[in-house]
């Protein structure tokens, strides 16, 4: 078993040098001259000259890559271009903030979707589910952003005045300062990833419920709790232990459009005001930082569910 | 000899013999799915999407670039869902806008299914080793969220239709690779696909003439899915100030045009969402339709 | 009485088809009814009856069904699972699969105990019932999760649950159709042991006669949802009056060289009931009074069979017990099953002579995982031959057939026909090579490709050896299927016909030699019966050699001019089947040889 984790991990940093790699020559490969920018009207072929030598442009793009790589590790992670300051300082709160974001929502919507997925299939055929299902049939369709539109007009600005429709807090600040701030991209979030979860929650369980097992548990006359908890439950998670690290890593993604909607504070919307702004370090670091989250949540839940599969736990060891 | 598994034959001592209850006639995937009642409503809801793609802009009361107005003026007679921030027709910017976000969501769509599902054969048939190899380096790339992704071409090349289309394409590929390859993986384990191979048919002919003809029910169910996902990645790139270059109307760039006004003007906002709402519901229920009635169908390559 | 079955109808839903209908029967304590039945039969459906349990829809709409006093169709649900585990006990035909993946033996067992309401986890009582069916009671074995046991250490945990509670009756749905030969013996002796020893009454279900006569005081037949007969197991099988019984008894291998008899047609479809005797269009006796009238059953005023075995049970010797119900208008016993000499004179099936002219292969070798799947086999299989590879599972013989077939890479060996050494791929032989040697797989339901028409998976062998005058019809007429079938698509055939289809698809190539794996293995008995005699028929009229992968002894010998038994990747075994067990037989052989006789 420890090797076998040794072994994905091993992959995982392999996989995630590849990207930073990637990464690096692709956005490097960005036309414009990027002294010029920095300098602005200031710019004289000399001045140019001076700035690409000391930021170490002139180098070959290899060493350039191992330069940035090492600032890096070390946890220098540049300076942004847009605003001078280093990275580190202006994405810090950021980070948390959105953090917060994907914690808040993962905490609400998982144990929702297992709720709902549970009574969706035990339910099946009935017209609560019928509607249920049909609900979250439309809520999956639906952008993330458009949900996210739809609320504010709901609860902000048309029908109830309850919520701000735009993040009361300031950038940079933590949002613990306005909590109210929260609510809105966190209710988008959870109606945007919930149903595809309970979705697959209640199909896995479907299944189980069909299963030989099941039905010889039945025959030998265990029923109710029991049933579930001890027969449909551990056997219907196990393919949705992937799902949900797959639903934290999708959350992942979609704050990049959600907080743009609401303004929030988070490197979601750091990310696309660097990309207008051909921001360069910002986009490496962030879109980095991304796609690690992703990987180690991937690598996560490939864990876990081994872990509770017994075939495949004892196969390992 | 790669394509055929190399674990021993399980001994098959049950019996097999069809069931009791009743003939099972082999529908076709599209008969059944147009029996369905979500695949009729998804239909429904594209007529007027159809509509839009094809006559959007002769449809249009007035000129979607003109100012025909004050801003965020609401509904009347003259602006039947009001003007929007410039004081442009809401109702004609919606009716033009649409033709774009539809029609190059379908183009990066088609070409990314395309793609993914010849990756997804090839890999399923030529696998083994070099197989599983592909399939970890296409692993990278899904890596990335999608939005991500796209967003850094953009901030590379800029945004133009085309490319937008490419990079779209290039983000659906290799996922649909990867659905693609295990639905073709449990066909290619087959028996008939072992016999055609045993007469000497080389490996192309099986793809085209055993493999495919039985993914056809996974094809359509990503196909449809993946353009839901399409429509809602360019709008969202719209949205975020991606999309096509002002005036050009485009459903995604109104809505964050509006919504400072959603207090005062909703149809300014609630018009291109309705749009971009109805298309991907629409799209949506179409590929529900076809995952059940895959589903029911039992075919060799269940939908994933 | 454990169990009472009065006029017993199960529909799908209320008023649907009926899958069962008009179902009596009585089992006395310490008694073991056997149910015998084809697809279709509805054996399972009448044995989940048992349980109040309805599979997709299907409903108890007519009838009574009693276990120990308790009305099962009447009871509620909720009650009905306070009677499941204690008054009426199931045991599967899939222990594997009926086993909770995420729960070990002992976790399983204490279940059962908990919901017994033993006290102190029962833990004594485990190890009593665990002792009971021939298992370890120690921790380590507790401990196993169901994917570290055997198919036969599974079996016997479902039988310890099963029993566990000492219920009056015990279902057993098919309880062996998953193991080796060798392992359901063991099995078969321990259901017989704890019926007897906790006068238990069991209902067990089988497609196997033998399985039946081994171990059944009484028997019954069922056909189409209904029952056709029913008394001493040796009154209905030996001398049945029923003319499916008959049929039955005639269409399963009987262990020497002797034609097998199929029965023509297929079961009739749920949607295809008609009135009438559902037999009567199959039936070589039928009379226009049968395709009118549903017989009832009705007992025999003169049983042939008096009861002289000593079975320890109570009510047998005579009584309402011993009684032979008939469910024909027409009844008439039997002409006793006549032996027919060696189908094929040249009876070389293999050994020396001229090789050359056969398929040999020398040397197979086929490692997998560090392990000898297949281990330096030599085969021999001259023209107009037949050899039987018999095997259970895991002995390599489907892979030693595939290797020859050039659908496995050898780790090591050749395979020659007609002296020229073949490459080890089909795709690298010439297709003179290939279309000379046919291969016909064992799951009809996976070889044809659903998308296709017949006619266009007869096309595909045409096309590729470019035959300019292919004749499907003919093909098919070969097989015994109509010109009709050609433009069907696979899902409209049963079994059997997928299996023709399959076989005409090789014939097609006009090939030298066939091999047949497993090819009736997931048929019904009497299904087979009529591909095994097609076969006979084909070697008669053409100079086909046949390889017949088999792992049943019985049969092979019923086709065979040689046997060949593999274990553990080697062959054990190999001699002319005239004579078989008057010879040197290996260990292993002479269990197998044993296993059969002791079911006659």
């Amino acid at each position: 078993m420890t090797i076998f984790v040794i072994r994905r991990v091993a992959w995982l940093i392999v996989t995630a040098v590849l990207l930073s790699f990637v990464l690096f020559f692709a956005t490097e490969a960005l036309p414009g001259n990027v002294a010029i920018r920095i300098l602005g009207q200031a710019a004289t072929p000399q001045s140019i000259a001076r700035l690409r030598t000391q930021l170490g442009l002139n180098a070959s793009l290899m060493s350039q890559y191992l330069t940035w790589a090492g600032h890096l590790l070390t946890g220098n992670l540049g300076r942004s271009l847009a605003s001078g300051r280093t990275l580190t300082s202006t994405l810090g709160t950021r980070v948390l903030n959105s953090a917060l974001l994907v914690g808040v929502t993962s905490v609400i919507a998982m144990p929702l979707a297992v709720v709902i997925g549970m009574l969706l299939a035990a339910r099946r055929g009935r017209v609560g589910a019928e509607v249920a299902g049909a609900t979250m049939l439309g809520l999956i369709s639906l952008p993330q952003f458009v949900i996210g539109i739809l609320l504010i007009l709901l609860l902000s600005t048309g029908l109830f005045h309850v919520l701000p429709a735009v993040t009361t807090v300031a950038p940079g600040q933590s949002v613990v300062h306005g909590p109210t701030s929260l609510v809105l991209p966190v209710l988008t979030l959870v109606l945007a990833s919930t149903p595809y979860l309970a979705r697959l929650v209640a199909a896995s369980a479907a299944e189980v419920l069909r299963s030989e097992y099941v039905v010889a548990a039945r025959f030998r006359g265990v029923r109710g709790w029991p049933l579930l908890f001890r027969h449909v439950l551990p056997n219907a998670l196990v393919p949705t232990v992937q799902a949900m690290t797959l639903t934290v890593a999708y959350l992942a993604g979609g704050i990049v459009i959600v907080e743009s909607v609401f303004n929030y504070p988070g490197i979601g919307q750091a990310f696309v005001s660097a990309v207008a702004n051909r921001d360069v370090p910002t986009i490496q670091i962030i879109a980095l930082g991304l796609a690690l989250v992703y990987l180690v949540l991937n690598l996560i839940g490939d864990v876990v569910s081994i872990l509770l599969t017994p075939r495949l736990r004892t196969a390992m060891s | 000899m790669s394509g055929f598994s190399m674990a021993p034959v399980p001994a098959v001592t049950k019996l097999i013999e069809a069931p009791a209850a009743g003939p099972a006639p082999q529908r076709s995937l599209l008969g059944s799915a147009l029996r369905l009642r979500r695949t009729q409503v998804g239909i429904v809801l594209l007529i007027p999407l159809l509509v839009i793609v094809i006559a959007g802009p002769s449809l249009a009361p007035h000129n979607p670039d003109a100012f025909i107005g004050p801003a965020y003026a609401p509904p009347s007679a003259h602006a039947l869902l009001g003007t929007d921030n410039l004081g442009r027709d809401v109702l004609s910017r919606v009716l033009a806008g649409g033709r774009n976000t539809l029609i190059v969501s379908l183009l990066a769509t088609l070409l990314g299914v395309a793609v993914g599902t010849a990756l997804g054969l090839a890999a399923a048939l030529f696998g083994g080793a070099g197989g599983s190899i592909a399939m970890r380096l296409l692993d990278v790339i899904i890596a990335f969220p999608q939005l991500v992704l796209v967003l850094l071409f953009v901030s590379l090349l800029g945004s133009h239709d085309w490319l937008t289309i490419c990079v779209v394409a290039l983000v659906w590929a290799p996922q649909v690779a990867r659905v693609m390859r295990g639905a073709a993986l449990s066909v290619v384990e087959q028996d008939f696909v072992r016999y055609s191979r045993s007469l000497g048919t080389s490996r192309l002919q099986v793809l085209w003439r055993e493999v495919l003809p039985n993914v056809t029910g996974p094809l359509s169910v990503e196909f449809g899915i993946r353009l839901t996902y399409s429509i809602a990645l360019i709008a969202g790139l719209g949205f975020l100030g991606f999309g096509p270059p002002p005036p050009t109307p485009d459903w995604g760039t109104m809505i964050s045009e509006n919504q400072g006004a959603l207090a005062i003007q909703p149809w300014a906002v609630l018009g291109p969402v309705i749009g971009i709402a109805l298309a991907t519901l629409a799209t949506n229920l179409i590929a529900e339709g076809f995952a059940q009635a895959n589903a029911q169908g039992g075919g060799y390559a269940a939908a994933s | 009485m454990p169990l009472r079955v009065e006029n017993l109808t199960v529909r799908v839903g209320t008023t649907g088809p009926a899958i069962i209908e008009d179902v009596s029967l009585a089992v006395a304590p310490g008694e073991i009814l056997g149910v015998i039945g084809e697809s279709g039969s509805g054996k399972t459906t009448l044995a989940n009856a048992l349980l109040g349990y309805g599979r997709d829809g299907a409903a108890i709409t007519a009838g009574r069904v009693e276990v120990a006093g308790h009305d099962i169709a009447g009871t509620p649900p909720a009650k009905l699972a306070r009677l499941r585990g204690r008054v009426v006990a199931h045991v599967p035909a899939d222990p594997g699969a009926a086993m909770n993946p995420v729960m070990r033996v002992g976790a399983h067992l204490a279940e059962a105990a908990r919901l017994l309401g033993l006290p102190g986890r029962g833990r004594e009582q485990i190890g009593a019932t665990l002792t009971s069916v021939g298992l370890p009671a120690d921790r380590e074995f507790l401990r196993r999760y169901p994917h570290q046991l055997s198919g036969g250490q599974q079996q016997r945990v479902m039988l310890a649950l099963a029993f566990f509670g000492t219920p009056p009756l015990v279902v057993l749905d098919e309880p062996t159709s998953a193991l080796d030969a060798i392992t359901q013996q063991g099995v078969l002796a321990i259901v017989r042991e704890l019926c007897t020893q906790q006068r238990t009454a069991a209902v067990l279900i089988s497609h196997d006669l033998d399985v039946v006569t081994a171990v059944a005081d009484r028997a019954l037949v069922m056909y189409g949802g209904r029952v056709a007969e029913l008394g001493l197991t040796a009154q209905v099988l030996d001398h049945g009056l029923h003319p499916y019984t008959q049929a039955l008894r005639a269409a399963m291998p009987r262990g020497e060289r002797s034609d097998i008899v199929g029965i023509p047609g297929r079961p009739p479809r749920l949607s295809e009931r008609r009135p009438g005797c559902l037999f009567a269009d199959r039936c070589q006796y039928a009379e226009p009074d049968c395709h009118e009238q549903v017989p009832a059953l009705t007992a025999v005023t003169t049983p042939v069979v008096t009861p002289v075995v000593s079975t320890p049970v109570a009510g047998t010797t005579a009584g309402p017990a011993a009684e032979h119900l008939v469910a024909c208008l027409h009844p008439r016993p039997g002409t006793p099953v006549a032996t027919f000499s060696m189908v094929f004179e040249s009876g070389q099936g293999a050994g020396d002579g001229q090789p050359h002219e056969g398929l040999s292969a020398q040397s197979m070798c086929m490692r997998y995982h560090q392990r000898l799947v297949v281990n330096q086999v030599d085969l021999v299989l001259r023209p107009q031959g037949c050899v039987a590879l018999v095997g259970e599972s895991g002995s390599g013989k489907t892979t030693l057939s595939q290797m020859i077939a050039g659908l496995r890479v050898p780790t090591s060996g050749t395979v020659r026909l007609a002296g020229t050494t073949l490459a080890s791929t089909a795709h690298a032989r010439t297709a003179d090579q290939r279309r000379r040697l046919q291969y016909v797989f064992q799951n009809p339901y996976a070889s044809l490709n659903p998308r296709k028409t017949v006619r266009q998976i007869l096309a595909e062998p045409a096309r590729a050896f470019h035959f300019a005058d292919a004749d499907p019809a003919g093909a098919l007429d070969a097989v015994a299927l109509s010109a009709s079938v050609l433009d069907e698509r696979p899902s409209a055939l049963s079994g059997g016909e997928r299996q023709r289809v399959a076989i005409a698809r090789a014939l097609l190539c006009e090939p030298d030699f066939m091999v047949c794996d497993e090819i009736t293995s997931a048929l019904d008995v009497s299904v087979q019966a009529t591909v095994v005699e097609l076969l006979g028929r084909l070697q008669r009229e053409r100079v086909l050699g046949l390889l017949f992968v088999t792992h049943n002894l019985k049969l092979a010998f019923s086709i065979a001019d040689h046997v060949v038994v593999m274990r553990s990747g080697v062959v054990v075994d190999s001699a002319a089947t005239a004579g078989f067990d008057a010879g040197e037989r290996s260990d292993y052989t002479k269990e197998l040889l044993a296993s059969m006789t002791a079911e006659d």
